[in-house]
């Protein structure tokens, strides 16, 4: 099912401009190149070439040829295509309100250029409760029609959508208790016998390599589910590292990147300290990646903290790349903090009112989901 | 001694090349392991590409010999200055194959019809970067592709996709 069109797809499109250009075009000999023509020809090298190009090329392709709109619907296009970065992040405020809204940042260029708005139009569509987000994992968003009882699904209903494509699926009703659901072959099928999660607080699941993996923030011990065999059980990882002046921290987030786990473990309470493990590839150790000291970071930064005796920030998400960084919320502002010159860059003004910045202080951020771009089927 | 392989191309030339450099093709070392390849080996590859393909390959196999050689020590900030010198060589190369772009294409076939992952796929990358930013128009022109899309299935696409289409 296509969603309906938001104001930015009814915007028609000028075709005048190149027609103009193709007529300009007509009246400069072209040579072509027969090489290119015979490379193009080809379905493979076709479908290489594009899976190397920017979404946005992507779509604009598809008007190119038959063909090409074929080749760019395959499957396999789907799975050659990997996204560069985090293009994005969802975030709630207004968690108190009956209508939570639902922010979305840019944090990649081509995004910010093109003004994605597409989540906008989901979350006026079609449920006056407006559509929350339950998950996000590798590009795809686990949707649900009612936000305050987003953890039961008895009562509500479950989408899966893909925000790059703007393609959704509403998702079978389940009964009870908490399930998975994974695609195949263009329907989405239960997977495996239901479990429980009765009395667990855990981490939103992550998908790696093969399991969905989940992080049990009381006891601090894993547990998977492998997505091929359709078995469940304990993981065996090691336990994130914990010291006697750390008890005080708590595990913050927890997820993938190009098959690499990480986790942050912070405290809030007394001085603010952040650290970054990433999990050693043989999987014998959780290894420190960063460390930030905040009083450190607020003496560095006093422009953007403002003159207060007692400081507040709050982790939204690690957003990994050639110049990694950790996207920070301060009052006033939403920030990137960069590894490599640590240094901070405001990517946006954000005021909270005072019941969000309250649950701020004492739960964390608890609602924010990556947007990564894919081109899987939902 | 290293063993050398004579390649023949499409226009008869002789390239003498040794066994490490050329094995990197797939489709040479099964043609040498399946005993196919004595004497010359016959390539349905131009000598002016095969020239090129042979230059990428010497200086893959250039960068893991000397990998091999390495001992630990120092070798991390060998290897960053290696990744520096491969940086620079592949610029000098890509620039090269940008500016003459029947060379390019030619090179992307040959690498496919070698079957060279490496090197396919750096020529897809800059093939895609050639393009990224233009109009399905120029495209079609560029590769003498047929518009077979009604002027109703255009409109749909382009309306599914408003956001793409925007400059």
């Amino acid at each position: 099912m296509t969603l309906g069109t938001s104001p930015l797809h009814v915007q028609s499109f000028s075709n005048e401009r190149y027609y103009v250009a193709e007529v300009v075009l007509q009246k400069l000999t072209i040579s072509l190149i027969p090489s290119a023509v015979e490379a193009i020809e080809n379905d493979d090298l076709l479908q290489e070439i594009l899976s190397r190009l920017p979404a946005q090329s992507v779509f604009k392709f598809k008007r190119v040829a038959k063909r090409w709109q074929h080749l760019i619907s395959e499957p396999r296009f789907s799975e050659l295509w990997k996204p560069k970065c985090i293009a994005g992040l969802f975030f709630v405020t207004n968690w108190y309100s009956h209508y939570p809204t639902y922010n979305f940042m840019p944090l990649d260029n081509e995004i910010k250029a093109t003004k994605m708005l597409h989540f906008k139009c989901l979350t006026a569509n079609e449920n006056p409760c407006g559509i929350s987000i339950v998950q996000s994992c590798n590009g795809l968003l686990l949707c649900c029609s009612n936000y305050h009882n987003r953890r039961d699904s008895t009562c509500c209903n479950y989408y899966v959508y893909n925000p790059t494509t703007n393609k959704m699926r509403t998702l079978p009703r389940l009964q009870n208790s908490e399930r998975k659901m994974t695609a195949e072959t263009g329907t989405w099928r239960l997977s495996g016998d239901p479990f429980s999660f009765d009395n667990l607080i855990l981490h939103d699941g992550v998908y790696w390599s093969g399991k969905i993996v989940w992080l049990n923030l009381q006891t601090e011990t894993f547990f998977s589910f492998d997505v091929d065999k359709e078995e469940y059980g304990e993981m065996l990882l090691p336990k994130p590292p914990i010291e006697d002046e750390w008890r005080h921290y708590k595990i913050k987030y927890f997820n993938e990147w190009r098959g690499n786990l990480n986790l942050i473990r912070y405290s809030n309470t007394g001085k603010m300290q952040i650290y970054i493990f990433q999990l050693k590839e043989e999987q014998s150790e959780w290894i420190i990646k960063h460390h930030i000291d905040g009083d450190k970071l607020m003496r560095n930064n006093a422009h953007l903290f403002g003159n207060q005796d007692r400081y507040f920030l709050c982790i939204l998400s690690l957003v990994h790349g050639e110049d990694s960084y950790l996207v920070l919320y301060i009052p006033g502002h939403v920030v990137a903090y960069h590894f490599r010159n640590k240094k901070i860059r405001k990517l946006s003004d954000l005021t909270l009112d005072l019941d969000d910045q309250h649950a701020l202080s004492t739960l964390g951020w608890t609602d924010v989901h990556q947007y990564i771009q894919t081109f899987s089927h939902v | 001694m290293a063993i050398m392989y004579a390649l023949k191309s499409s226009d008869n030339e002789i390239f003498e090349v040794e066994q490490k450099v050329i094995e990197q093709s797939e489709t040479i070392k099964k043609m040498i392991e399946d005993g196919a390849a004595t004497g010359e080996i016959p390539l349905q590859v131009s000598s002016k590409t095969l020239a090129k393909v042979l230059e990428w390959c010497k200086q893959r196999q250039h960068k893991t010999v000397e990998n091999e050689n390495d001992d630990n020590k120092g070798k991390r900030k060998k290897e960053r200055d290696e990744d520096d010198d491969i940086k620079e060589w592949e610029n000098k190369f890509s620039d090269e194959l940008k500016a003459d772009k029947d060379v390019l294409f030619d090179l992307l076939l040959a690498s496919n019809y070698l079957d060279l992952p490496a090197l396919l796929s750096f020529l897809c990358q800059l093939v895609a970067d050639m393009v990224a930013g233009k109009m399905p128009e120029e495209i079609r022109r560029m590769f003498n592709i047929e518009n077979d899309f009604t002027p109703e299935e255009e409109k749909a696409i382009t309306a599914e996709h408003g956001w793409a289409f925007q400059p």
